[in-house]
């Protein structure tokens, strides 16, 4: 591995992110030496992080779906080209931001939207709470209303600005992590996400208090 | 948790709306299907064969294989370009009769320049002309065959009459009957016609693609002396084809054929007509002709 790298990255991850590197290289390696039901355990580990983070791109979950499998068809067709320079979710989602690209470019005109359903995640919850004092079938739909509003306000974004926020906000990844899967500076990353921030600032007024 | 819950109904911020998008999570049954979708796509990958394309692209895109490639290809197009687009001068194939017309040719060739009559022989390219006029160099290389004797007397005769009619005649002889001109003026009897041999030989000594300019003015010069000795020539001509033809072409339609396109070019007074076969015009030559 290269030095630069290997110093730049152990200065940049966490531990956490350190040991799931570690963790995922051993596993990668057991793949590449001809196991390959090793290569479940990533899907099981990733499957629903790759899947979020393509949903939130395109916008629908059937196209989600079909593009999270495609990634992880594509990982394991090329893992005996990956040689562990970067941490294997790093690679795992150049991938997919790559064939969601691809896909969001072919298929321009033809978009459509369907959601998942929220989760009883607490805080989702409390800020859906301070939104309305809505109950039963009106909080139902008020909260439809807000993902749609959600979800139009992403889709106005420019595709790269699209992908920082939702690599940054949604899913929860640091900016040199952004920088090394989108393969751009540290500051584009920062700059594209204060600019996207402004937009949906901008669109999402009516919720903002 | 009241105090938390207003304290979030005083400021909702972005983040906090962007965390409801993060709790849009598919159901567990979701990811059971999505195993299943993934295991038939991962097993399809696995048995699907690429096709011949696609391999070619792989192939191109083999560093080591671009530079031979690529040199392949602009070789065999230069080569396809050369065989297509490449100049009329290539040599014709010889055909059998070639040596002993080469034979015929050489051994006039010697003939002291103070005889103005003639020499003769097959098509353009290939004709000697006698020691004063140009001859073509290719053919000054070739030794003289050993059947230069076995011409007949006949078919040098006949021979003759090609260089003093032009190559309009020559290339009505050959086109008479199909055959290539070398063939059948190989055997052409020989004929003397002082008048004219001299203005007609440098004529003869060059290619008529190659150059068409030096072509062009001697034939010019050469028409006033021949409309004068027309008649009486053209008799002489004929009766030297009568009596020769039959018994030296091989076949008596070939030699009634040479008779009529001589007879015809004759009677003929547009020089231009003859020139025009060989793709000749007055103002130029043209390369479409093949």
């Amino acid at each position: 591995m290269d030095l630069t790298k290997a110093i730049s990255k152990t200065l940049t991850a966490t531990p956490e992110r350190q040991q799931e590197a570690d963790a995922d290289w051993a596993v990668v390696r057991k793949v590449q030496a001809g196991d390959v039901a090793a290569f479940d355990q990533l899907i099981v580990k990733y499957r629903a992080r790759v899947y979020s983070v393509v949903y939130n791109l395109c916008g629908n979950r059937e196209d989600g779906a079909d593009l999270a499998q495609t990634t992880f068809i594509k990982a394991f067709q090329s893992i005996n080209r990956f040689q562990g320079q970067s941490s294997f979710f790093t690679w795992l989602y150049r991938i997919a931001v790559n064939a969601t690209l691809t896909h969001l470019r072919k298929n321009r005109l033809r978009t459509f939207f369907s959601f998942e359903k929220i989760t009883a995640e607490d805080r989702a919850s409390e800020v859906i709470d301070a939104l309305t004092d809505k109950s039963g079938a009106d909080r139902e739909l008020f909260v439809k209303e807000l993902q749609e509003k959600l979800n139009e306000a992403l889709q106005k974004l420019s595709i790269k600005h699209r992908m920082v926020i939702t690599l940054f906000e949604i899913d929860g990844l640091s900016h040199n992590e952004i920088a090394e899967i989108m393969g751009c500076s540290v500051g584009t990353v920062r700059s594209r996400l204060h600019y996207a921030k402004q937009l949906l600032q901008a669109e999402l007024q009516s919720y903002l208090r | 948790m009241p105090d938390r819950s207003s304290e979030i109904r005083r400021r909702v911020t972005l983040e906090d709306l962007l965390r409801v998008k993060r709790a849009e999570r598919p159901p567990p049954e979701f990811w059971t299907a999505f195993e299943g979708e993934l295991r038939q796509r991962q097993l399809a990958a696995l048995v699907e064969r690429k096709s011949w394309w696609q391999e070619a692209v792989s192939l191109a895109h083999w560093r080591a294989l671009r530079l031979p490639f690529g040199g392949l290809a602009v070789l065999a197009l230069t080569l396809l370009s050369l065989h297509r687009y490449g100049p009329a001068s290539a040599p014709a194939p010889r055909t059998a009769e070639a040596p002993a017309a080469e034979a015929a040719v050489a051994a006039t060739a010697v003939t002291p320049p103070a005889q103005p009559e003639i020499v003769a022989l097959a098509r353009p390219a290939e004709v000697l002309a006698p020691a004063a006029a140009p001859v073509a160099p290719s053919r000054q290389e070739e030794p003289a065959a050993p059947a230069a004797g076995a011409a007949s007397a006949g078919a040098r005769e006949a021979a003759g009459i090609i260089p003093l009619l032009g190559d309009g005649a020559l290339g009505r002889l050959a086109a008479a009957d199909g055959t290539p001109a070398s063939v059948d003026l190989a055997s052409v009897p020989m004929v003397v016609e002082p008048g004219l041999a001299a203005p007609a030989a440098p004529a003869l000594g060059f290619e008529e693609r190659a150059m068409p300019e030096m072509r062009r003015r001697p034939t010019a010069e050469m028409l006033p002396t021949a409309a004068a000795a027309a008649v009486p020539r053209r008799a002489r001509l004929l009766a030297v084809l009568d009596s020769a033809g039959a018994s030296v072409l091989p076949e008596p339609s070939t030699a009634e054929q040479v008779r009529r396109s001589v007879a015809r070019y004759l009677n003929q007074d547009d020089e231009t007509r003859s020139m025009s076969r060989l793709g000749t015009a007055a103002a130029g030559v043209s390369l479409v002709r093949f």
